[in-house]
């Protein structure tokens, strides 16, 4: 009697809530274990390159937004720097120069968006695997955060507060108060999300071990952030090349020894927990550090609509800010690229002379590199790893497909 | 991180007075229009022990004027010396595919195909489309594409599924942002 075996193609997706949004995946398997997986990806495209070449520099800002819809301001805020560093923002060019404020207010809205983001990444793994009580207190934490995105800038998601040349406006009153009872109550939400999870027997099994990507592989495959740090290698863009006021704060960078899922999730945990350290010393400074929280140039910014009727460069300035958009001044290819809370998220414009839009937008999305990296990630595993494997990269398909 | 710069400075020193200037955020850059040139120098910096850099980010632009259409621009990052290197260079419509170098190439090199049309030969993985619908024809960050396309998608009743049919709205694409004026 002799058998003939098969493999089975299964379609994981795009439909399935574990995809973490439209994620097809084929998956070609012997018996449970997996073969290969092929992400096909692209469903959510909207053509943001594209559509960016059709605006101005200011009207572009808003889809930034959309790429990442669970950390908003970590990608308007790289956009911010990149048309920041069209304008030569040296010394010579006092009214160009960040005031402080603005800094701090951009690096306490960075920190509690990567709380926003990991909130969502570990809490939504988790309930992928089969726990449901931290997703619902997370969510709760994450309302609060978008309280705050709110109150700044009147949307609780897609805010474009951050805007080149400082924030949209100053924060309002009492709400540094707010955003500390915040973070002090938060610090026990994460220690009860890990007396939850961290030591969990069903948790530790379904992850301790899975999902390995070795250091030299996570590098090979272009992986930054929490999936290259949960690898080894002390790799933060905050700390290699700081921006704002990472510099002056006192944090540290976690590191996982493994790579594997467990590693991720602990990363994860630890920068939070540095989140909330980031985020104290930016309210301690914030309390002292008073002034505007834009550059004084009106070739960043709209000019203050008390100086349009007195200030004939105002007027100038205000023209040709809504009509054309930032005037570069420097001509160059302004590039950025920082620590979004997903990885490393690079901003690369091409500006050509006499041309107030983009020649060529180039967005590089953190996602879509670790998403490469789940067919030799996920080999050989078992079919309910690679839910695993999924959660834990963190996926979310407005900036991978772009 | 100056320390470990001289170190690369020995290794390369005809990238001396560049790197000295070259920062994180503004990456050393190297221009060549050909094919060998490119080829030994993305070697080395792949290879080189002290250098070592990982490809991070590889994108294409299109000047629809010139003969080498397509401008190439390979981002590599060494973890080392946190330094970048971005390579650039001009083709016409095919280039070499660098996939046997670095693993995060593949889907780059299938983006680059899908928006820009640029065919890679030698490449030891599949290269299809990656980011646009199955079937879907041109190749959208083209200049001469419209933002508009040229078909619409929409569900037919009769064939129960979604169907394809030239565009029918007036095309406005053409008088962009960029075309209108130079106020």
């Amino acid at each position: 009697m002799d058998f003939s075996v098969k493999n089975f193609t299964l379609n994981f997706g795009p439909q399935h809530p574990a995809a973490h949004g439209v994620l097809r995946l084929v998956l070609k398997l012997s018996g449970e274990e997996i073969l290969r997986a092929d992400p096909h990806i692209g469903l959510l495209h909207r053509g943001t390159e594209k559509l960016m070449e059709q605006k101005t520099h200011v009207q572009a800002l808003p889809y930034l937004d959309r790429l990442d819809y669970v950390s908003m301001m970590a990608y308007e805020h790289t956009y911010s720097l990149a048309i920041e560093s069209l304008i030569r923002t040296n010394k010579l060019y006092n009214r160009m120069v960040l005031p402080t404020r603005a800094k701090v207010i951009r690096t306490l809205f960075l920190e509690l968006t990567r709380l926003l983001n990991h909130l969502m990444a570990v809490t939504t793994h988790a309930l992928d695997v089969g726990a449901l009580t931290p997703f619902l207190w997370g969510f709760e934490e994450r309302e609060r955060l978008m309280e705050f995105y709110e109150r700044v800038s009147g949307a609780r998601m897609h805010a474009a507060y951050i805007r080149p040349g400082g924030v949209s406006m100053d924060i309002p009153e009492d709400f540094l108060n707010d955003v500390e009872s915040f973070n002090n109550s938060f610090c026990y939400r994460l220690n009860e999300m890990e007396e939850m999870l961290t030591n969990n027997r069903i948790w530790r099994q379904r992850l301790v071990d899975v999902g390995v990507i070795p250091l030299d592989v996570a590098k090979d495959f272009g992986c930054s952030g929490p999936m290259l740090r949960a690898s080894g290698l002390v790799w933060d863009i905050r700390k290699i090349c700081p921006y704002e006021m990472y510099k002056y704060y006192d944090w540290m960078v976690p590191v996982g020894s493994v790579g594997d899922c467990f590693d991720r999730f602990l990363v994860r945990i630890e920068e939070m927990r540095q989140s909330v350290s980031i985020i104290n010393q930016a309210i301690r400074d914030l309390r002292i550090i008073t002034g505007p929280v834009k550059v004084r140039s009106g070739k960043l910014k709209q000019p203050y609509r008390s100086t349009l009727k007195f200030s004939m460069e105002s007027l100038i300035h205000h023209f040709r800010f809504f009509s054309k958009g930032v005037t570069p001044i420097s001509e160059n290819r302004p590039f950025a690229v920082t620590e979004a809370p997903k990885g490393e998220f690079s901003v690369e414009l091409e500006v050509q002379d006499n041309t107030h839009s983009f020649y060529r937008a180039r967005l590089r999305a953190p996602g879509f590199f670790h998403i490469q990296a789940l067919d030799v990630t996920s080999r050989n595993h078992l079919i309910a790893d690679i839910v695993t494997i999924i959660g834990s990269q963190d996926l979310v398909f407005g900036e991978i497909d772009r | 991180m100056d320390k470990r710069r001289t170190r690369l400075e020995l290794v390369f020193p005809f990238l001396f007075p560049k790197l000295l200037s070259s920062t994180f955020f503004d990456p050393f850059t190297a221009l060549t229009d050909k094919a060998v040139e490119f080829k030994n120098l993305i070697f080395l910096l792949k290879h080189s022990f002290l250098v070592k850099s990982f490809l991070n980010d590889f994108t294409a632009m299109d000047h629809p004027y010139l003969v080498r259409r397509f401008e190439l621009k390979y981002q590599l990052l060494s973890y080392l010396f946190s330094v970048r290197f971005s390579l650039q260079r001009r083709v016409s419509s095919r280039a070499y595919s660098v996939d046997n170098l670095f693993e995060s190439a593949n889907w780059l090199e299938r983006e680059v195909w899908d928006m820009f049309g640029v065919i890679f030969v030698r490449n030891t993985k599949e290269i299809r489309r990656i980011l646009t619908d199955y079937g879907f024809q041109g190749f959208p960050l083209r200049k001469d594409f419209p933002v508009t396309g040229f078909f619409q998608v929409r569900y037919s009743e009769k064939k129960k599924r979604l169907i394809y049919f030239p565009l029918k709205v007036a095309e406005l694409s053409l008088r962009t942002a960029r075309n209108v004026d130079n106020i």
